[in-house]
């Protein structure tokens, strides 16, 4: 089976691309939202408290996004800490997802941040969608609610857009003048193709 | 030599002394005599009642002519300035001659005329001994009161209520004109500026002022000015009436809109409804819909989408 992965910087769309994908019947494994989940798994838990402390959580035992992002922004090596808890945790979940999907044509794991964490090459191809920096600025202060300062602060933490489309195997414009669907009915005809020759 | 000058300017002066009180003089006797004067006096009628209009006036003008002492004449000459002659319906005995004409006797005037004139009664005499005119008989229907308003105000405050005091009034108008009447418009309200409420004491337009009464002609209205800001919520693009059937991307849309913050406690995103705008479009030849709203809360203003159109798959 095919293995996707689709990543794209904060704000630049990568989710809706997935949309436009499950649409075409292709399933897609959310790796943030999945990560987010995993602060809830007790095992994580125990370690993240190790950790960082009994602050990352809230009283009612849910994680303080906003301590832990913090935390994880301000310091390289609480990143690398973090990432050392949830990595092996998310792939185990990814992999189990992997199974119950073994049938679908091929399959999307969608991330933000892949290259950073170099797993590029755990996929078979990479669709990168690209967004104009001021464009996915504005979407993200809308979205999140947050300040200017706070995206550009995430936004440092992730590659530039070139290095990153150099590295993929396609790349989907999403600026607001280009359609999204046209180009993903092409990535997804050029993958259904690669699949018939693999078979 | 000079003393002859001085005696013949004394003679000057007492000569045109005496002149003086002789004509002073002629005209006190003149004045003191009586004269018979004739007087045009336009007619104008007043206090109809109030189911009644005045509709034609047959005779606008009457000639009084009366007798009285120069003194009287002179004062009336200069000060009293007669020219009219009102007359007040409701004091005066109307005489129904057929539906909607009435005469009034003129020697029924006399009495007035002789307090107004100072003159005897029986010294007053009339150019015709009757005054016609047609009066119209008027209906009346309680009417809704509109405020027009040209106002401004400060930034963020908007109108949140107008309440009129009374806000129906009585209007009596002849009956084609009462049905056409649908509300009674206050004068224009001009207000500059406002960033709180407003207490007004205000006149009603007459839309026909000869035709038409209201009663009362005047209301007081309460302008309460609020805050209002911007609020959003993300709403679903609801396609379930587009045939073929379709998925958009992305799937909701942020509406923007602006509302009085009293009012945003009850509202949630159920209450609008966004839909592509699909009539007159091949959806096989487009690659973009464009998104409208079809249904939102009467109490939002300046609504706005973000974003304005979506990307769509038909589904097979």
């Amino acid at each position: 089976m095919i293995k996707v992965a689709i990543t794209g910087n904060i704000g630049s769309g990568k989710t809706m691309v997935c949309r436009i994908f499950e649409t075409l019947f292709i399933p897609v494994f959310y790796a943030d939202k999945e990560a987010k989940d995993l602060y809830d798994n007790p095992k994580v838990k125990e370690k993240v408290i190790m950790a960082f402390g009994d602050d990352v959580y809230n009283k009612n035992g849910k994680i303080n996004k906003a301590v832990l992002a913090s935390i994880v922004f301000s310091e390289k090596s609480a990143l690398k800490k973090i990432n050392e808890i949830i990595h092996p945790a998310l792939f185990n979940k990814y992999n189990n997802w992997l199974k119950k999907h073994q049938n679908s044509i091929y399959t999307i794991h969608e991330a933000a941040v892949l290259f950073e964490n170099h797993f590029e090459n755990y996929f078979d191809f990479i669709i990168y969608v690209y967004a104009p920096q001021k464009l996915r600025l504005e979407r993200v202060i809308k979205r999140d609610n947050i300040s200017k300062e706070e995206v550009l602060k995430r936004m440092n933490h992730q590659w530039a857009d070139d290095i990153k489309s150099k590295m993929s195997d396609f790349v989907i414009v999403n600026d607001e003048k280009s359609f999204l669907i046209p180009q993903v009915l092409k990535i997804h005809q050029n993958l259904l193709i690669k699949k018939e020759r693999n078979e | 030599m000079n003393v002859e000058r001085l005696k013949r300017r004394k003679d000057h002066i007492i000569f045109l002394i005496c002149l003086f009180m002789a004509a002073l003089s002629w005209l006190l006797i003149k004045l003191s005599d009586d004269y018979s004067v004739t007087y045009p006096l336009k007619i104008e009628y007043s206090d109809l009642p109030e189911n009644k209009i005045l509709k034609t006036v047959n005779d606008s003008v009457l000639n009084v002519s009366f007798k009285s002492d120069g003194y009287n004449l002179l004062d009336l000459y200069l000060y009293r300035k007669l020219r009219f002659l009102k007359i007040n319906l409701s004091k005066v005995k109307m005489v129904k001659i057929r539906d909607g004409k009435y005469e009034i006797f003129t020697r029924n005037l006399a009495k007035l005329l002789s307090r107004q004139l100072n003159v005897n009664e029986s010294d007053i005499s009339f150019s015709v001994p009757k005054l016609q005119f047609q009066v119209e008989n008027l209906y009346s229907k309680v009417i809704p009161v509109k405020a027009k308003l040209n106002l401004t105000f400060k930034s963020q405050f908007a109108l949140y209520k107008s309440i009129i005091t009374p806000s129906k009034v009585r209007v009596f108008a002849p009956k084609n004109v009462l049905d056409s009447l649908k509300y009674v418009y206050t004068k224009l309200i001009t207000l500059n500026e406002l960033g709180k409420d407003e207490k007004i004491k205000v006149g009603l337009l007459s839309p026909g002022k000869e035709i038409i009464r209201i009663k009362p002609n005047n209301v007081n209205i309460v302008l309460e000015v609020r805050k209002y800001t911007e609020f959003s919520f993300k709403v679903p693009v609801n396609v379930s009436k587009v045939k073929p059937q379709i998925r958009t991307f992305p799937s909701s849309v942020t509406v923007y809109f602006n509302m009085f913050l009293e009012d945003y406690k009850n509202l949630s995103p159920k209450d609008f409804k966004v839909v592509p705008d699909v009539k007159n479009i091949n959806l096989g030849k487009v690659n973009m819909l464009n998104l409208k709203v079809v249904k939102h809360p009467a109490n939002v203003s300046n609504i706005r989408l973000d974003p304005v159109s979506v990307e769509f798959i038909i589904l097979n």
